[in-house]
C-alpha cells in the first residue's frame, strides 16, 4: 500500500478532485451574481439613505428592511424556502444549478450592505467638490465613488466570497454537491475522518488563497 | 457679476426652521476678488454654496451675469457649474488618481474634448501652478500646498469665470498660505476672473481682497472697499477682526500716564511714504509721542495706521495739515 492509501484508506481521489471543481463552479457562479445584483443594491442602498446625493428615506427603509430580512434568515432555511423559485429560474432544485439561486439570494444582500459601508468611507468633501464641477449622479457613482471605494469593495468582495464556500459547504447538505457535500455525506454520515480532514482541509486552503489575494488586491489599490 | 437679491437660507433642525444666512442683497463685480469673513457658524460657507448652487436659497434669488439662477435643474446647472470652480479647505481631491488625472476630471466630464486636447490643457494648468514634475503623482505624495495647488488647476480647468475658495488656506501654514493667496491673486490679474473667498482670517482679506463683506450671526454687518473696513471698521465684529489681524486683540486702546491728546492717524497710498509728520513738527512746533502702529500694504496699497499722543500750542493747525495731505485722523477717547 502507499502512504496516501495508508494514511486516507477511504478516499476515492478523482471524487475528491470532482468535488473540488463543483465548489469552485458554485463559488464562482454565485460570486458573479452576488457581484451583479449586490453592487447595484449597495449604491442604490447609500444613495437614497438621509442626507445622501439621492436621499429617499422611504425608499431607503423599505429597502433596508428586505436586506436585513434576507440576512436574518439562516441560509439552510432560506435554501429550502427558495426551491420554488430556484425550480423556475433554473429548472432543477438540487446540484450546481441548483444552489446558486440561494447562494445568491443569500449572499447579494450580505454584499450590499458591505458596499454601502465602503461607499460611505468616500469623503463627503470629494463628492461635493464632484457637484460642484457639474457632475451627473451617474458619474459621480462609476468616477468617484466606485474607484475612491475601490480598496474597500475589494475587501467587501473578499469576506462575501469567503462566505460562500462556507454557504457552499452547507449546501452540500441538500444535495448541491461540492466539497460540503463530500465531508457531510462521508465524513459525518459516513464515519470516515479521513475524508472530513481531507475535505475541510481544502476549504481551508480555499479560503486562504481568497483572503490572500483580496488582502493583496486591497494593498495594490490603498493610495491614502 | 454675482448677485444676491434677497437670498437667505434656513435649514430644517428638528421640524423647527433655523436661518443660517439672513436676507442679503450684495453685488460682486466681475473679475474683483471678493472677500467674505466670518466666524465658524455665521453662514458664510452657506452664502458661497449660493452661488454654484450646492445650496438653495430658501428665499430670493441668485444671479450670475444677469441670469437668475436660483432654479436651475439638470444639464443647465452641471453647464452653469462647469463655468464655476472651487476649492476647498482639504482639496477634496481623488485619492485614487493622480495629479494628472485629477485635473483631467472636469475636462473628461463634459466630454468634448480629445484625449490629446485634455493632455495639453493638463501640462498647461499644471504649469501655471508649478507643478508639472508632480503630474504622475497621487494626492498622498504632495504636502499641502501642493494638494491645494493641484486644486486650483483642476478648479481652473474648464475656463470658469468664477472662482470660489472656501477657507483654501485654513488647514496650511503661513509661509504656504502666503503663496497660495499669491497664487490666488496672480490667477485674478492674469485671466481676470471673479474670485470669492470665504475665511475667519483678516490677513487672508487684507493681502488679496479688493472688497469684502462681514458676516455675524447670519446676517451682513459691514460691506465695502477692503482698506476702508480694514482702516475704520465700524462693526464690533469687524473691529475684534481688525484687532485680531494687528495682534492686539484685548489690549484698550488707552495709554496710562502719556500726556497729550491721542489720535489714530490713517494714511493710505502713497501718503504712506511721505515725511509728513516731520514736516507738519517742524512747521508747528507740536511733539508727539508714537504709541503704537503699523505700515503695511492693503494688497497693492501701501497703508499705515499710526495712534499717536500730540501736545502743542498749534495742534489745531498740525491736525488741519495732516487732514489737508489726505491723512484721516480720529481722536481716540482716552
Amino acid at each position: 500500500m502507499s502512504p496516501m492509501q495508508t494514511l486516507f484508506p477511504n478516499i476515492d481521489w478523482p471524487e475528491i478532485g470532482q468535488a473540488c471543481v463543483d465548489t469552485l463552479l458554485m463559488l464562482g457562479g454565485s460570486l458573479l451574481f452576488t457581484l451583479v445584483l449586490g453592487l447595484p443594491l449597495g449604491i442604490w442602498l447609500f444613495l437614497s439613505a438621509r442626507g445622501q446625493l439621492h436621499s429617499r428615506p422611504k425608499l431607503y427603509s423599505a429597502l433596508s428592511l428586505v436586506v436585513n430580512v434576507l440576512r436574518s434568515i439562516p441560509f439552510i432555511i432560506l435554501m429550502i424556502l427558495l426551491i420554488p423559485l430556484t425550480q423556475a429560474i433554473t429548472g432543477v432544485s438540487i446540484g450546481i444549478r441548483g444552489a446558486i439561486v440561494p447562494l445568491v439570494i443569500g449572499a447579494a444582500p450580505f454584499f450590499a450592505r458591505l458596499v454601502e459601508t465602503a461607499l460611505r468611507e468616500v469623503e463627503r468633501g470629494v463628492i461635493e467638490a464632484s457637484q460642484a464641477m457639474g457632475a451627473t449622479t451617474m458619474q459621480i457613482v462609476t468616477r468617484v465613488l466606485l474607484p475612491e471605494a475601490r480598496p474597500g469593495l475589494i475587501a467587501a468582495t473578499t469576506v462575501t466570497a469567503v462566505a460562500l464556500v462556507g454557504y457552499t459547504a452547507m449546501g452540500g447538505i441538500v444535495g448541491a454537491g461540492g466539497l460540503g457535500a463530500l465531508a457531510y455525506q462521508y465524513g459525518y454520515n459516513g464515519y470516515k475522518p479521513d475524508y472530513m480532514l481531507v475535505t475541510v482541509a481544502l476549504l481551508v486552503v480555499l479560503v486562504q488563497i481568497l483572503q490572500s489575494l483580496g488582502d493583496r488586491l486591497v494593498l495594490r489599490y490603498t493610495r491614502r | 457679476m454675482i448677485r444676491f437679491a434677497a437670498a437667505s437660507k434656513s435649514y430644517r433642525v428638528e421640524g423647527a426652521l433655523v436661518p443660517a444666512l439672513e436676507p442679503v442683497d450684495l453685488t460682486i463685480e466681475r473679475g474683483e476678488v471678493f472677500g467674505i469673513i466670518g466666524h465658524s457658524g455665521a453662514g458664510k460657507s452657506t452664502m458661497l454654496r449660493l452661488i454654484n448652487l450646492l445650496e438653495r436659497p430658501t428665499a430670493g434669488q441668485v444671479f450670475i451675469e444677469n441670469r437668475d439662477v436660483t432654479h436651475a435643474e439638470g444639464a443647465d446647472l452641471r453647464r452653469l457649474r462647469a463655468g464655476i470652480g472651487m476649492i476647498f479647505q482639504h482639496f477634496n481631491l481623488l485619492s485614487s488618481r493622480t495629479v494628472a488625472d485629477n485635473v483631467a476630471f472636469p475636462l473628461r466630464l463634459h466630454g468634448g474634448m480629445s484625449d490629446a486636447e485634455i493632455a495639453a490643457r493638463v501640462d498647461e494648468l499644471l504649469s501655471l501652478v508649478g507643478l508639472t514634475a508632480h503630474a504622475r503623482k497621487f494626492p498622498a505624495q504632495l504636502s499641502g500646498g501642493q494638494k491645494q495647488r493641484v486644486g486650483i488647476a483642476r478648479a481652473l480647468a474648464s475656463k470658469p469665470s468664477i472662482l470660489l475658495c472656501d477657507e483654501a488656506t485654513s488647514a496650511l501654514d503661513p509661509q504656504t498660505t502666503a503663496s497660495v493667496l499669491e497664487l490666488l491673486a496672480d490667477i485674478n490679474r492674469r485671466l481676470n476672473l471673479t474670485v470669492v473667498l470665504i475665511t475667519h482670517e483678516m490677513d487672508v482679506i487684507r493681502r488679496v481682497c479688493d472688497r469684502v463683506a462681514v458676516l455675524d450671526a447670519g446676517r451682513v454687518v459691514e460691506v465695502g472697499d477692503v482698506a476702508d473696513v480694514f482702516l475704520h471698521p465700524q462693526h464690533p465684529t469687524t473691529r475684534r477682526f481688525v484687532a485680531e489681524a494687528d495682534h492686539r486683540e484685548g489690549r484698550g486702546p488707552e495709554f496710562p500716564g502719556v500726556d497729550g491728546r491721542l489720535f489714530r492717524l490713517s494714511f493710505r497710498g502713497d501718503a504712506t511714504y511721505s515725511p509728513l509728520l516731520s514736516r507738519v513738527v517742524r512747521d508747528t512746533g507740536i511733539e508727539y509721542n508714537l504709541l503704537s502702529g503699523r505700515v503695511d500694504r492693503i494688497k497693492d496699497t501701501p497703508y499705515g495706521q499710526l495712534t499717536l499722543a500730540m501736545n502743542g500750542e498749534r495742534l489745531e493747525d498740525a491736525l488741519a495739515q495732516i487732514r489737508a495731505a489726505g491723512v484721516d485722523i480720529e481722536e481716540v477717547a482716552r
